[in-house]
């Protein structure tokens, strides 16, 4: 009772309603605090769910018949509800907090490179994903509460001018502020380093903004003016990843080992056992003996006397022989084991392969400087970078690439033409991105249309007809119906997919 | 329990009558016509003057009186009896029981009695042994279909489940639509923490309000409205429950033990209908390691089931179906309920003192409830000026239970209906010892041996719940009372959540598809909940002129909130079976959440009683809430009721047999509303996994707050009438009304491109309307023939979303297909999700490969809340004996059935053989035309007739898995004997009763539910309802009760 005349007398008090300040969550932050986790979630999905679905778009991988995991991709019924909190997770906790990051940073001008740079690759996933999309209204809460959305093509603009920025606001003078900690891509290295790494990230980023839109209608202006500001400039060497310390703790997985791996204790998830190798690519590296055939996927676990790797038909029925241990489960360099540190997996923006097979496209292209010539180098380059990150060799591509010599689409001195060298370049990129981004091959396999036989799967409802982009998720058609565009994913393309 | 209930007030009015000298002493004895016991507190009063006195604790009297006197006796609830006293120096008197009462009282607001009849809204008591008439162990179950405007939910069969109750609707978007919850004046808490928050690993928690002891509660009034509980503030938007329990107020009662023992079984009622047709497999093949049900037909060869063992041997069972296998997988679940009470009084003082066990176990094997309860209470007059009651309830409740819901590995009834139609269950309860049962052996290769799930994954709960209050009275003047009361509500659940590590398959050598393993997990947990209540009552009374008299309450109120959850786990565990944090591989996690709210307030009210037959009662409340910006923390509103007794106004009614009783009432109220704590300010979230090691991160919210939110208002209108034909043989209460709630405070789905999932903003309109009524009825009564007493209630309620925010249109409630949803000029809430495309007219559009196509938008499914909701009890006595049934009718309403869509993906449900797996043509179904007209379609058949169409197709809809959700349910039986007195002379009893009861005894549902009791529900208390995932069948109860007073 004594507590009661505590409360009675002091309700006499001005302070006594006073008590709503939340003791549950800080209301103050800093832009140091606040990055790490918004460019964490820039990995997180893309190599997480977002490397899923391109791998079971793109032939590298599909459903076990006997689980029911990827229902939507494997018979293309993508709905509004499917990459929902993807849409969220861009928007809502990577690309708001980087903006907070760029509105706090109080002269932390390499804070506001990384933020604006990051933003710019964010925003090139949703266009990729989503075409329109809301972009100048975005972010701005309450106060623009339905945004408009924008143009892809104009999205694309504005992304060019992000990294402008961003590059721009790079400071290695002796007086700057190192990002440090704060920085999970590149933050172990020195100053001057980490920022010329932000740089090569830019512009790789660039380039692959501009190759992208390469050859779509009325872009010519900008395509060139773009690549003109990319001459003399320095791509990415080593793979760019963001990694904040993942480690074998609940919740602290790397994004592929969360979504495709093992439990805590090391054991398989369902999840595990639900994603297989997908028959068109696993035929397609035996075919041509890649070495990463046996990287890229493990052996038939039913069969314990030999190594044999099957890929499943995507959409085929489960029976017997047709079930999850008859067939070739995600590689051991993709998704390592418990104890050879699958879980710490660095969440991969860009690869170096990827970087090599952009520079070799522009190349071809004429875009960039050296020609076919120095286009091969990169193509060789790529492919070294893609043995690499699977934990092989650069002496064992070389060797790959000279057992091949008779397939133009592993020697590209075979590929005759631009059309063959093109498809060179992307069948490999497509090889180098499997289990890495399985997005970014989604994205080129849409533009380019290649790898070529790349198979629907046979439980499809779309009339034969790969999805061309997703569907606009729930949480715009709720809350900003009147602004979301009306479209069809099997018919209307992203402005760079013209064929 | 009228009497008992109305004793104190008697004191109160004749202790201020004098006594004069007079010269002869008549004495006499009072008892109660209905079972003779004497009754205490009746005024006894010589006529044409002002002595008088009252009959003590054992209904005698002794009155001094002159010449021919006549005396009259009273006592509310009864009918006056007036007798000569003539010579006689003893004068014996029984009084009759009256229906209809203008003195009865009705507790309303901050523990405010009034007269019934003054009353302006409609308020409803239920008493003590209406309650228990079936031996509830939840007082909440206890009034189901008993009063109008009550909706009752309760959600699982589970033990202790929780109960959910709404009156009119649902006033709320992001706020609690459960009325208020008063015991002996002071709010409690209802809440309902569940141990996740996704539908997985799910456990029905129950909820406090049924940790009372039914046997302890004196009465239950409803205040149907915010009308009637304006004076509660806040919380009375969505109207109020009062409880009133047996807190020794009954002065001048004897000193008495009653004592209660029941024991009773628990059946499962309602399981799904299966099909017997298909056994397990895919396309007609068999597969011995699948759960669902797409094989061959059963034509029961000998197959091997499940996986080859190490050591080779195989498990070779018939290939038919189990008919009952599920069902034979429920126990009968018992229930013993004892209760003894010890209560009495003399003029000054008296106590009630209970204690009572209740142990349950469940219709899930090893799923364990008990509730011990302690209450103590009294009251005192301490001298002429001051009285000081309290009252102590302490309950703990022992939960041990498995869990439900969902479709992981830990789902106990999920994983019995994906045991395939040719597995009998009960063969694998050994799963210690037999092979073929454990993890290694058990023939599923995705689902877990359901007795194994059950056994090795758990839910412990120790709840220590303390309800107490005190109060103090002081009447300095005649004219003026001073009440201050002071109530706690405390509860601390101390939980404690284990989960097994589980390796499979190591043995089995072929085939090797095993289900996932589990990792293990502990989760520690405490929830402490804590209310706080002060109030202070100045109440004026004064008699204007002989016409008029007014009554004046001034309240301060004081009300504080205070929740505090803390929870430790431990994500994976080294040893096997070893449940201790300290047995975690890998760091722990851990979070704290406090809440904590306060409030002040002032109110008036303010009754004028002109010539006790028209009253006028009005009120002004002014709140200042913590929750709000200090320049919105003080918020007023008022309320205003008037009560017309026609009958007592006009002479030539008085005494009418027609029309004997008539009342008119009309009210308005205006309730306001604070927000939740913590709404107002941007907060930062740790980052998604952070902090890795040493490296932390923070991330803004999700949820925008605007910190200028203003509280949310219910404004409410209500006319009613209350009528008695054929001296109380019938009676009719008819209530009318409409609410509407705006600028409700709604956590507002944004679109993520704003940056924000949600803004906490001032948003929405709710309009209810609606009718309630009662008919009651008297036909025969006679102290020793047959007596027959029947209510029927009506309860139809319209609702309308009529604004969410700005320009939209729709407000999920959660996620999912469906979701509950606010929708504009919708019913609040709605199931709103995807559904098959038709052509405008009904008609399935079917796409070339002849299967339905989905619809690209979401469309509403169903209301949630039944639209009309009949009620009709019955009670029949004769001699001894009463018989008293229930019966509850709700329709209109529709609910999603997890267990439907889990039925069809396995293949269990008659539905999915009625084209014995064979493609069909779609009925009713019509092709699209390029023109955009429509053909009907008659020759094109789906893709499929197995898996691949009911899981691929059709299950992908959510429509496909809604239930029309109206019942009829015998909900509450009871066969009661009364021994009768001559027989229990010479014993120490003073009555005693045996009775056979039963609960849920019938349930009818349409033809198209072959699924699930529609009341089920997802779990809790909250306002996301109309889902039902995999919940434990509801039960039916069959008991034996004993009951005795000595």
């Amino acid at each position: 009772m004594a507590a009661a005349l505590a409360i009675t007398t002091s309700s006499c008090e001005k302070n006594f309603l006073d008590v709503n300040t939340s003791p549950n969550n800080p209301s103050t932050s800093t832009p140091e605090l606040v990055l790490p986790s918004a460019v964490n979630f820039a990995g997180s999905q893309v190599n997480g769910s977002f490397n899923v679905l391109g791998n079971l778009l793109t032939g590298n991988w599909g459903q076990a018949p006997d689980f029911l995991f990827y229902l939507p991709q494997e018979t293309y019924n993508l709905t509004p509800g499917t990459y929902d909190t993807q849409w969220t997770n861009f928007y809502a906790n990577s690309l708001k907090n980087l903006q907070y990051v760029i509105d706090n940073a109080n002269g932390k001008k390499n804070l506001v490179a990384i933020a604006k740079i990051m933003q710019a690759y964010d925003f090139q996933v949703l266009a990729d994903a989503w075409g329109d999309i809301p972009f100048n209204d975005a972010l701005k809460n309450t106060k623009v509460i339905a945004p408009k959305y924008d143009a892809a093509t104009s999205v694309y603009d504005g992304i060019i001018k992000l990294i402008d920025d961003g590059v721009a606001s790079i400071d290695v003078s002796a007086t700057a502020i190192r990002p440090a900690a704060a920085d999970i891509v590149f933050g172990s290295s020195a100053l001057i380093a980490e920022m010329d790494f932000w740089k090569r990230f830019a512009n790789t980023l660039k380039l692959r903004v501009l190759i992208r839109q390469s050859r779509a209608t009325n872009r010519t202006s900008q395509v060139t003016a773009g690549f003109a500001s990319l001459s003399g400039a320095s791509f990415l060497e080593t793979n760019a990843a963001s990694n904040p310390g993942y480690a074998n703790q609940s919740g602290q997985f790397s994004p592929i080992y969360t979504s495709i791996g093992f439990t805590l204790t090391g054991a398989q998830t369902s999840n595990y056992q639900a994603t297989r190798g997908n028959k068109f690519a696993v035929d397609f590296l035996a075919n041509s003996s890649d070495p990463r055939l046996t990287l890229l996927y493990r052996p038939v676990p039913n069969i314990t006397t030999s190594n044999v790797y099957k890929g499943v038909i995507a959409g085929s029925t489960a029976a017997s022989g047709n079930r999850s241990a008859d067939l070739s489960p995600v590689g051991a360099s993709i998704v390592k084991a418990s104890a050879d540190g699958g879980y710490a997996t660095p969440a991969y923006l860009i690869s170096a392969s990827e970087s090599y097979f952009l520079q070799a496209e522009a190349q071809v292209r004429g875009y960039l400087t050296g020609g076919v010539a120095g286009a091969a180098i990169n193509y060789q380059k790529g492919v070294e970078e893609s043995f690499k990150v699977l934990g092989s060799t650069a002496n064992a591509a070389d060797a790959y690439i000279t057992a091949g010599a008779a397939n133009r689409l592993i020697n590209f001195n075979l590929a005759v033409g631009l059309n063959q060298q093109i498809e060179a370049i992307i069948t490999q990129k497509w090889i180098a991105l499997n289990g890495i981004n399985g997005f970014e091959a989604w994205c080129e396999f849409r533009r380019t249309g290649y790898p070529t036989g790349n198979p629907l799967t046979q439980n499809q409802q779309s009339g034969g007809k790969f999805p061309v982009r997703l569907p606009y998720p729930q949480n715009e058609v709720n809350g900003n119906g009147a602004n979301v565009p009306k479209i069809d994913i099997f018919n209307n393309r992203i402005f760079w997919d013209v064929d | 329990m009228k009497k008992l209930l109305l004793a104190s007030l008697c004191i109160l009015l004749l202790s201020i009558t004098q006594v004069f000298a007079q010269n002869r002493t008549v004495t006499g004895t009072v008892t109660a016509k209905d079972d003779g016991l004497p009754l205490p507190g009746v005024s006894v009063i010589v006529k044409g003057t002002t002595s008088g006195t009252q009959t003590n604790a054992n209904g005698k009297f002794s009155i001094s009186v002159s010449g021919n006197a006549v005396l009259i006796f009273r006592f509310i609830g009864y009918a006056p009896v007036t007798k000569e006293v003539g010579t006689s120096e003893v004068i014996n008197v029984s009084l009759a029981n009256t229906s209809r009462d203008l003195t009865e009282v009705v507790v309303t607001a901050a523990g405010i009695t009034r007269s019934a009849a003054s009353l302006g809204v409609a308020a409803n008591t239920i008493k003590a042994g209406e309650i228990t008439q079936a031996n509830p162990t939840n007082l909440l179950s206890g009034l189901s279909a008993k009063a109008p405007g009550l909706q009752i939910g309760r959600s699982t069969g589970g033990v202790n489940t929780a109960v959910r109750i709404s009156l009119r609707g649902q006033r709320s978007f992001s706020k609690s639509s459960e009325p208020i919850f008063v015991i002996d004046g002071v709010p409690v808490s209802n809440s309902s923490i569940q141990p996740s928050t996704t539908s997985g690993n799910q456990v029905d928690v129950g909820s406090r309000i049924g940790d009372v002891n039914p046997e302890d509660i004196e009465s239950v009034t409803v205040l149907n409205g915010p009308n009637a509980a304006a004076l509660y503030g806040s919380l009375a938007s969505n109207g109020a429950i009062i409880i009133t329990t047996k807190n020794g107020k009954n002065r001048n009662k004897k000193y008495e033990v009653s004592f209660s023992s029941s024991f009773g079984l628990d059946k499962v009622q309602k399981l799904p209908t299966f099909q017997n047709q298909y056994g397990s497999g895919y396309n007609g093949e068999y597969d011995q390691i699948e759960n669902t049900n797409w094989g061959p037909e059963l034509d029961g060869h000998m197959v091997q089931s499940g996986p080859t063992l190490a050591d080779g041997s195989k498990n070779m069972i018939p290939f038919s179906a189990v008919k009952d296998n599920v069902k034979d997988f429920f126990n009968t679940g018992k229930t013993w309920n004892n209760s003894v009470a010890f209560s009495g009084g003399n003029d000054k003082s008296s106590f009630y003192s209970s204690f009572s066990d209740v142990e349950q176990s469940g219709v899930i094997p090893m799923d364990k409830f008990r509730r011990n309860t302690v209450k103590l209470s009294g009251s005192a007059q301490l001298s002429n000026k001051f009285t000081i009651s309290g009252n102590i309830q302490y309950n703990r409740n022992i939960t041990r239970t498995s869990f439900q819901g969902g479709t992981g590995a830990t789902g106990v009834y999920n994983a019995v209906l994906n045991s395939s139609r040719q597995i009998n269950i009960e063969n694998f309860k050994d799963w210690r010892h037999n092979p073929f049962a454990g993890p290694d052996g058990y023939f599923d290769g995705y689902y877990p041996n359901p007795y194994y799930a059950l056994e090795n994954n758990r839910f412990n709960s120790m709840l220590d719940h303390l309800l107490g209050s005190m109060q103090v009275g002081y009447d300095p003047f005649k004219w003026l009372n001073i009440t201050y009361r002071l109530g706690t509500d405390v509860s601390i659940d101390n939980r404690k959540q284990t989960f097994e590590r589980t390796t499979y398959g190591l043995t089995a050598i072929s085939p090797t598809q095993r289900p996932g393993s589990t990792t293990g997990s502990v989760i520690e947990g405490s929830n402490y909940e804590r209310i706080l209540n002060s109030d202070l009552l100045l109440t004026f009374k004064k008699d204007l002129n002989k016409d008029f008299s007014t009554t004046f309450i001034l309240l301060n109120n004081i009300y504080e909130t205070n929740q505090r959850l803390l929870s430790t786990t431990a994500n994976a565990i080294a040893i096997p079976g070893f449940f201790n944090l300290s047995n975690a591989v890998g760091q722990l996690s851990g979070s704290e959440q406090t809440f904590l709210t306060r409030r002040y307030s002032f109110a008036g009210d303010l009754t004028v009683d002109f010539r006790k037959y028209l009253y006028l009662n009005a009120t002004l409340r002014n709140d200042h809430s913590s929750t709000l910006a200090p320049s919105n923390r003080s918020y007023w509103y008022p309320s205003a009721s008037l009560s017309y007794l026609l009958t007592e106004s006009i002479p030539e009614l008085k005494n009418s047999d027609a029309l004997s009783f008539a009342k008119l009432r009309a009210s308005y109220a205006k309730v306001g509303n604070n927000a939740n704590a913590y709404s107002l300010l941007p907060t930062f979230n740790p980052g998604s996994g952070y902090p890795y090691g040493s490296a932390a991160s923070f991330s803004l919210t999700n949820t925008y707050p605007d910190p200028n939110l203003q509280p949310e208002f219910t404004s409410s209108y209500e006319l009613g009438t209350e009528l008695s034909f054929l001296r109380d043989k019938l009676g009719l209460d008819f209530t009318w009304y409409q609410t509407k709630s705006s600028n409700l405070i709604t956590n507002v789905a944004l679109a993520s491109s704003t940056g924000y999932t949600q803004a906490t903003l001032n948003a929405g309109d709710i309009k209810n309307k609606g009718v309630e009524i009662a008919l009651r009825g008297k036909p025969f009564s006679s102290a020793n023939g047959v007596s027959w007493n029947f209510t029927v209630s009506y309860t139809h309620n319209d609702s309308k979303v009529t604004r969410v925010y700005q320009d939209s249109k729709i407000l999920p409630l959660g996620t999912g297909d469906p979701v509950p949803a606010a929708i504009v000029g919708q019913q609040y809430p709605v199931l709103y999700g995807s559904k098959f495309l038709t052509d405008g007219q009904g008609h399935v559009v079917v796409g070339a490969n002849g299967n339905p196509i989905k619809d690209p938008s979401n469309q509403v499914l169903g209301q949630v809340n039944p639209k009309h909701i009949i009620g009709f009890s019955n009670s029949i006595s004769y001699k001894g004996f009463t018989l008293s049934g229930t019966l509850d009718y709700r329709t209109g309403n529709v609910i999603y059935s997890g267990t439907m869509n889990t039925l069809i993906f396995t293949g269990s449900t008659p539905l999915t053989t009625q084209y014995n797996r064979q493609p069909f043509v779609f009925p009713n179904s019509v092709i699209k035309n390029a023109d955009g007209s429509y053909t009907p379609n008659t020759t094109l058949k789906t893709a499929d007739g197995g898996f691949d169409y009911w899981y691929s197709v059709y299950n992908q809809v959510a429509a496909n898995n809604i239930v029309d959700a109206a019942f009829l349910k015998l909900r509450d039986v009871s066969l009661e004997y009364q021994l009768p007195k001559n027989l229990l002379k010479g014993t120490p009893f003073g009555r005693a009763s045996v009775a056979l009861t039963g609960s849920n005894i019938l349930l009818w549902t349409p033809k198209s539910n072959q699924y699930i009791d529609p009341e089920a529900n997802a779990f809790g208390t909250n306002n996301s309802q109309g889902r039902e995932i995999s919940n434990t069948p509801s039960t039916r109860y069959f008991g034996l009760n004993i009951r005795a007073t000595f």
